[in-house]
């Protein structure tokens, strides 16, 4: 038996995986086998989740199969991972070669795969344009938000509601279902009180927005993207925290006073609580451009039971997409063989959605982001602005459709006064309205035909214009 | 005593698995008990004369081994 040597701060915990456990006694049995092999320090086994965690000196690595050899007569064998895989990294040095290990490179195969299909599915469906041919208007009926709330659902609303879904999902699944009469009900049943939720808050305050009138849509709109930041740094905690990345897991998100209590996951009666229920009212805040499209039109409704069935069904049609996700999540999470792959793709998809999200925002405030990058190695779509007659004026002609805005790119004179001539042809959603905070406040919504938006650029410099939620823009540059 | 007249037959207890046998023989060899023989079959442990002693030894491994408690049957 070899002598223990004291632990110490900076030793290593290794986790592995081991088959034949099935008693306390074993348990037992694997700590003290274990516990003779020289240079490990302490090893704890745990039934509930086969697992065995080894505590050994910095710089030393379990040997596996020294450590079965030992645990061989009793009839049990460890791996480092529930699918049998070597423990060795992704690509990794040995003997002066480069290698990869096999079981990582098709299983991050597969994710990478089913990561970019979503991704360019996403991406497609953002750009296609769907959304104008599903336009709200001051005269649409619920079913027409209906529609519009199915686009919105399976586009820009899948990358914010959807993230925050996907992220909830691991918890809601580990809270709600992993219990030993788990059954499918229970496994769906936050996804349940989540829309709930969203129905009765849309449809509330739809109809209270309607009553209130138009005085507080600029107030709306101003916070958005404040709001919209708040929950992408969110969004990418989570999104971290599903991919294991160690730093993030530390960190836990703590709601204030007896909400916290109802939301909390970890707590044991939490079966009983109604997190999800108050989440999915809270969801109406997560500002996705089509849902703030949809009530800034609903306001125009006029009375509250009109503007309530008008988001109810906008609502409604997002849960319809929104629902495919909480079924992949139920589905995928509850099986042991798919629910690691869910998770990595899921966090991959919850960080894109997140870094998705942010970089509108920072191009909605005008703040250096990853379109900067992309535009500096796109094809130039520069266009200089006319100058007219006495050079008194420039003018800036440009076209807004459902797709974005053409061209992207503009060189001004400062001083000059400019005048710039947005010819709508179709723009809905997001880019149903243009900011420019450098130039002008707030947005100036654009009417079907030449709208005109006037200003003078007073100093030399690249400034951001974006349609209202950021989605879609480019840089007006004046010399 | 058993009927060699060399050892004594104690009913043993709280065994339900091989882990629980490999268990228990783990601790008694640590203790220097090795010799005792532990018959899974008939749940008895048959402790020989020299050891007939150390009895409360037999039973400080066995509870160092888990929930395990033993009775004199012969």
């Amino acid at each position: 038996m070899s002598k223990k040597s004291k632990q110490n701060p900076g030793d290593i915990r290794s986790v592995l995986y081991v088959e034949g456990m099935y008693c306390a006694a074993c348990e037992i049995l694997i700590k003290k086998t274990l516990e003779k092999v020289e240079g490990i320090i302490s090893v704890k086994a745990s039934i509930s989740d086969s697992r065995v965690t080894i505590t050994h000196h910095k710089g030393t690595s379990p040997d596996l199969k020294i450590l079965n050899a030992h645990l061989k007569d009793h009839g049990y064998t460890l791996q480092w991972s529930k699918d049998g895989d070597s423990g060795k990294p992704l690509i990794y040095f040995e003997n002066g070669s480069l290698l990869y290990n096999p079981e990582k490179m098709r299983s991050f195969s597969i994710n990478f795969g089913i990561v970019a299909l979503l991704v360019i599915g996403f991406y497609l469906l953002t750009e296609s344009g769907l959304a104008a041919r599903v336009m709200v208007t001051t005269e649409a009926g619920p079913f027409v938000y209906l529609l519009f709330g199915l686009v919105a659902g399976a586009s820009t609303c899948a990358a914010l509601v959807g993230g925050v879904i996907l992220s909830l999902s691991k918890s809601w699944n580990k809270t709600y279902a992993n219990t030993s009469d788990h059954n499918a009900f229970k496994s769906l049943l936050p996804h349940g009180m989540f829309y709930a939720g969203r129905l009765v808050s849309f449809a509330f305050a739809g109809g209270v927005l309607a009553l209130v009138g138009a005085s507080i849509t600029s107030t709306v709109t101003a916070v958005a993207p404040v709001i919209t930041i708040l929950v992408a740094g969110v969004m990418l905690l989570l999104g971290l925290q599903m991919l294991n990345v160690s730093w993030a897991t530390k960190l836990t998100i703590a709601l204030p006073g007896s909400l916290g209590n109802n939301v909390s996951d970890s707590s044991e009666s939490s079966h009983s609580t109604f997190g999800p229920l108050y989440i999915g009212a809270a969801s109406l805040l997560l500002p996705c451009g089509m849902t703030l499209t949809a009530f800034i039109t609903s306001i125009s409704s006029g009375d509250f039971v009109s503007g309530a069935l008008n988001m109810f069904a906008f609502a409604f049609g997002t849960m319809i997409a929104l629902s495919f996700i909480s079924l992949a999540s139920v589905g995928f999470g509850s099986q042991k063989a798919w629910s690691g792959r869910f998770n990595a793709v899921a966090g991959v998809m919850v960080v894109f959605f997140a870094l998705f999200t942010l970089n509108s925002q920072l191009d909605a405030l005008g703040l250096p982001s990853m379109s900067d990058v992309a535009r500096a190695f796109s094809p130039s779509t520069q266009t200089s602005a006319t100058v007219l007659g006495d050079q008194s004026v420039q003018v800036m002609n440009m076209e807004a459709s459902a797709y974005g805005y053409v061209p992207t790119s503009f060189t001004v004179k400062s001083g000059v006064p400019v005048r710039w001539e947005i010819n709508n042809m179709g723009a809905s959603g997001c880019t149903g309205a243009v900011i420019a905070r450098d130039f002008f406040n707030g947005q100036v919504t654009l009417k079907p035909g030449v709208n005109v938006i006037e200003f003078t650029p007073q100093k030399p410099g690249t400034y951001k214009f974006s349609c209202w939620m950021g989605m879609v823009g480019g840089v007006i540059k004046v010399t | 005593m058993d009927n060699q007249t060399e050892s004594t037959t104690y009913k043993i207890s709280g065994i339900h698995c091989n882990a629980c046998v490999a268990l228990i023989n783990m601790e008694l060899e640590e203790a220097g008990l090795g010799v005792i023989t532990l018959n899974t079959e008939k749940q008895t442990l048959l402790v020989p004369q020299a050891l007939s002693d150390q009895i409360q030894d037999i039973r400080k491994a066995l509870a160092k081994a888990g929930e395990y408690s033993i009775q004199q049957i012969s």
